[in-house]
C-alpha cells in the first residue's frame, strides 16, 4: 500500500504555482525526508496531504486510496504544522483534554507519560512553553493519536541543536516502535540523513527526485575527469551538476555505470541534495531508484 | 505488515463529552461577555421597572388622566426619569444583537485562521464542521436565553410605561422586545460566524457583519414589515387592534428560519466545497493529459 500517492498534483496561489505537476508514490512504513529550499512547495504539499487545502489540479490519495481529509481517514493522519501551533491560552493539561474531544482515537495515558518523561509541566500555559517544549507538546498531541501517517512540517526549524536531537530521538523511537509512516519536511537534510529511508526533493514547486534513499544513492556517481569531455559525458549519462576545477571537472551524474576515462566515487546524501537543489535549470529528473511500487508514478 | 491493522479503531468521530468540554472552554469568555452585556441591561431595566411601579403605586393613572393628586409631582418625575432611562436602554437593546454578531460571532472562525491554529484544529480526527455546529448550538442557546430575559424585561418595562396608551407597534421599539430580540441576536451571531468563515480575518469580518446586519435590518423594514398584515391569516384583527404579538411572531419566525438556514450552510458548505475542489482538480489534470 502507498501511504501517499499523488498524480500531477498542483496548487496555484493567485498567479504563482506553489506546487506543480507533482507525482509521487511513497510506500508505507517509510520515513520520508521531504527536502527543499524555502518556497519549494513543502508546506503546500503537506497541507494538501493533510486535507487542509485543496489542489488547483491533479489528484492525491492517502492510506491507499482516500482523498486527503476524508472522514474515515481523519483519525489516522496527523499533521504537526510549522511552528507547532497549539491552543496558546490553554494549560498543557487542557490542551490534552481538548485533543481528547477532537479525536476518536486518543491515548491519554501515553500523552501524560510522554510529557512527564520530557519534564513538561501539565499546569504550564501552552503558549508560554519554550519553543522546544512546544514542539514536543505538538508532537505528543500527534503521537497520542497513534496515527498511521504522520506529517511533520519543519518541526525542528526553531530548535537549537541539542533540542533538535532530543526531539528527533524521541520521535524516531516511537515511529520505529509503532511502524508509523512519516513525511518529514526540512530545508536541510542534516539531522534527517540518519533517520530517513525515502527521499523526496522539491525545488521551486517542482519535484526533482523521489525514491528509496539507498536506490537513489546507488544510482548516482561523482565522476572526475577532463573538463573538455563533459559534453561527451552528457551524451552518455544524465548530468545533474558540473563543477569545474581547472582542467578537471567533477560531475554529479545519474548513472550506475562509469564511462571510460572517468573516475567514479559514491556520492553522499549531502552532495546529492545540494547538487539537485542548486541545479539552475529546474529540469524534472526522474526518480533514481530501481522500478518498484514507489516509482510506478514517475516524476516528470 | 499492514500498518492500518495495527491502528486501534477509534470511536466514531462524533462529539463526545470532551468535545462539549472543549466548546465550553473555548467559548466561556464569549458567553460570559454576552451574559454580562445582557445582565447589565437587565439590571438597568429592573431599576426603570421599579421606578415605574413606584410611580404606579403613587397613582400615576389618576395623575395622567386628571392631572391632580397628592403625589403627582413625584409620580410624574419618576415616569419621566424612567422614560429617559428606557430610551437609552432601548438603543442598547437595538444594538445588542449587532454587538453580539461582531464581537462574539465574527471572531469565532476568523481568529482561528489568523492565529494559524486551524492547522491544528482542522487536522484532527473530528471534522471541524462538527465542532462548529456544536459551538453554534451551544452559543446560540446561550444568546437566545439571555436575550429572551432582557427582551421580556423590556416588554414589561414598556408595558408599564405605556400603561395609559396601551401597546402599539413601533418600528423602533419592535426589535428590542421579546421574541424579536433573541431572534435578531441569534441571526446576528450566526451572520458574524458566517462572515468570519468566509473572510478569515477578524476585523474585516466584523465590518462585514455590521454591513450584513444593517442590510438585513433595512430589508426587513422596507420589504417585509409592510406586508406583515397580509401574513396574518390566523385570526381577525379589527382596525386599530393591538398587533404587537402577531407582528412579533411573524418577525421572529422568519428570523429563526434565516438563522437556521445560514448556520446549516455555514456547516455544510465548506466540506462540500472541498470535495468539489478535489474533483475539479482531478478533472483539470485529466483534461491536461488529453
Amino acid at each position: 500500500m502507498n501511504v501517499v500517492e499523488t498524480s500531477s498534483l498542483g496548487k496555484r496561489y493567485r498567479k504563482k504555482w506553489a506546487l506543480a505537476d507533482c507525482s509521487l508514490a511513497i510506500p508505507e512504513g517509510r520515513v520520508t525526508a521531504l527536502i527543499g529550499t524555502n518556497g519549494a512547495g513543502k508546506t503546500t504539499l503537506l497541507h494538501l496531504l493533510a486535507g487542509l487545502s485543496t489542489p488547483t489540479t491533479g489528484q492525491a490519495a492517502i492510506m491507499g486510496g482516500y482523498r486527503p481529509g476524508h472522514g474515515t481517514m481523519r483519525d489516522k493522519v496527523a499533521l504537526v504544522a510549522q511552528d507547532a501551533p497549539v491552543y496558546g491560552g490553554m494549560s498543557v493539561c487542557d490542551t490534552l483534554r481538548a485533543a481528547r474531544g477532537l479525536n476518536g482515537c486518543w491515548d491519554q495515558s501515553y500523552a501524560e507519560r510522554r510529557l512527564a518523561a520530557l519534564g513538561i509541566p501539565m499546569k504550564a500555559r501552552a503558549g508560554k512553553l519554550s519553543s522546544g517544549q512546544r514542539a514536543q507538546l505538538a508532537l505528543t498531541l500527534a503521537l497520542a493519536r497513534h496515527p498511521a501517517l504522520l506529517l511533520l512540517d519543519e518541526p525542528l526549524a526553531a530548535l537549537d541543536p541539542l533540542a533538535r536531537r532530543e526531539v528527533l530521538g524521541s520521535l524516531m523511537g516511537t515511529v520505529l516502535d509503532e511502524g508509523i509512516s512519516v513525511v518529514f519536511s526540512s530545508h536541510v537534510l542534516g539531522d534527517l540523513a540518519n533517520v530517513a529511508n525515502y527521499l523526496v526533493l522539491l525545488g521551486r514547486g517542482r519535484l526533482h527526485l523521489a525514491g528509496e534513499l539507498d536506490g537513489v544513492l546507488n544510482n548516482h556517481r561523482m565522476l572526475t575527469g577532463p573538463a573538455s569531455e563533459v559534453e561527451g559525458l552528457a551524451r552518455q549519462v544524465r548530468v545533474v551538476q558540473v563543477t569545474r576545477a581547472g582542467r578537471h571537472a567533477h560531475v554529479l551524474a545519474r548513472s550506475g555505470m562509469v564511462p571510460t576515462g572517468w573516475q567514479a566515487r559514491e556520492v553522499t546524501m549531502e552532495e546529492l541534495v545540494l547538487a539537485y537543489l542548486s541545479a539552475s535549470d529546474a529540469e524534472h529528473i526522474p526518480g533514481g531508484s530501481p522500478p518498484r511500487a514507489s516509482q510506478e508514478v514517475e516524476a516528470r | 505488515m499492514n500498518t492500518l491493522s495495527l491502528v486501534p479503531v477509534g470511536r466514531p468521530r462524533t462529539l463526545n463529552r470532551w468535545t462539549a468540554w472543549l466548546i465550553w472552554r473555548q467559548q466561556r469568555a464569549n458567553q460570559a461577555g454576552v451574559t454580562a452585556l445582557a445582565a447589565l441591561i437587565s439590571v438597568l431595566l429592573i431599576v426603570a421597572i421599579s421606578e415605574l411601579r413606584h410611580a404606579d403605586a403613587l397613582g400615576l393613572h389618576v395623575c395622567l388622566s386628571s392631572g391632580t393628586g397628592p403625589s403627582c409631582a413625584t409620580a410624574l418625575s419618576l415616569l419621566s426619569q424612567a422614560s429617559q432611562q428606557l430610551r437609552i436602554l432601548k438603543i442598547s437593546l437595538l444594538v445588542m444583537p449587532v454587538i453580539i454578531g461582531m464581537f462574539a460571532g465574527a471572531p469565532l472562525i476568523a481568529r482561528e485562521y489568523e492565529s494559524g491554529i486551524t492547522r491544528y484544529s482542522r487536522t484532527q480526527g473530528l471534522a471541524a464542521e462538527y465542532l462548529i455546529a456544536g459551538t453554534l448550538v451551544v452559543n446560540g442557546a446561550v444568546i437566545a436565553t439571555v436575550a429572551t430575559i432582557a427582551g421580556l424585561m423590556f416588554n414589561w418595562a414598556t408595558g408599564l410605561a405605556n400603561i395609559s396608551m396601551g401597546f402599539t407597534v413601533s418600528p423602533s421599539t419592535f426589535p428590542a422586545q421579546f421574541p424579536a430580540l433573541p431572534a435578531w441576536s441569534v441571526l446576528s451571531y450566526v451572520l458574524g460566524v458566517a462572515c468570519g468563515s468566509l473572510i478569515h480575518r477578524t476585523v474585516p469580518a466584523m465590518a462585514a457583519t455590521l454591513i450584513g446586519y444593517g442590510s438585513v435590518l433595512y430589508l426587513a423594514q422596507r420589504l417585509l414589515r409592510p406586508h406583515y398584515d397580509a401574513l396574518m391569516f390566523w385570526g381577525h384583527y379589527p382596525h386599530g387592534a393591538n398587533l404587537f404579538w402577531p407582528y412579533q411572531v411573524i418577525e421572529s419566525t422568519w428570523l429563526v428560519i434565516a438563522a437556521v438556514a445560514v448556520a446549516s450552510l455555514l456547516v455544510a458548505i465548506p466540506s462540500l466545497a472541498r470535495k468539489a475542489a478535489w474533483q475539479r482538480a482531478a478533472r483539470r489534470a485529466g483534461q491536461g493529459k488529453r
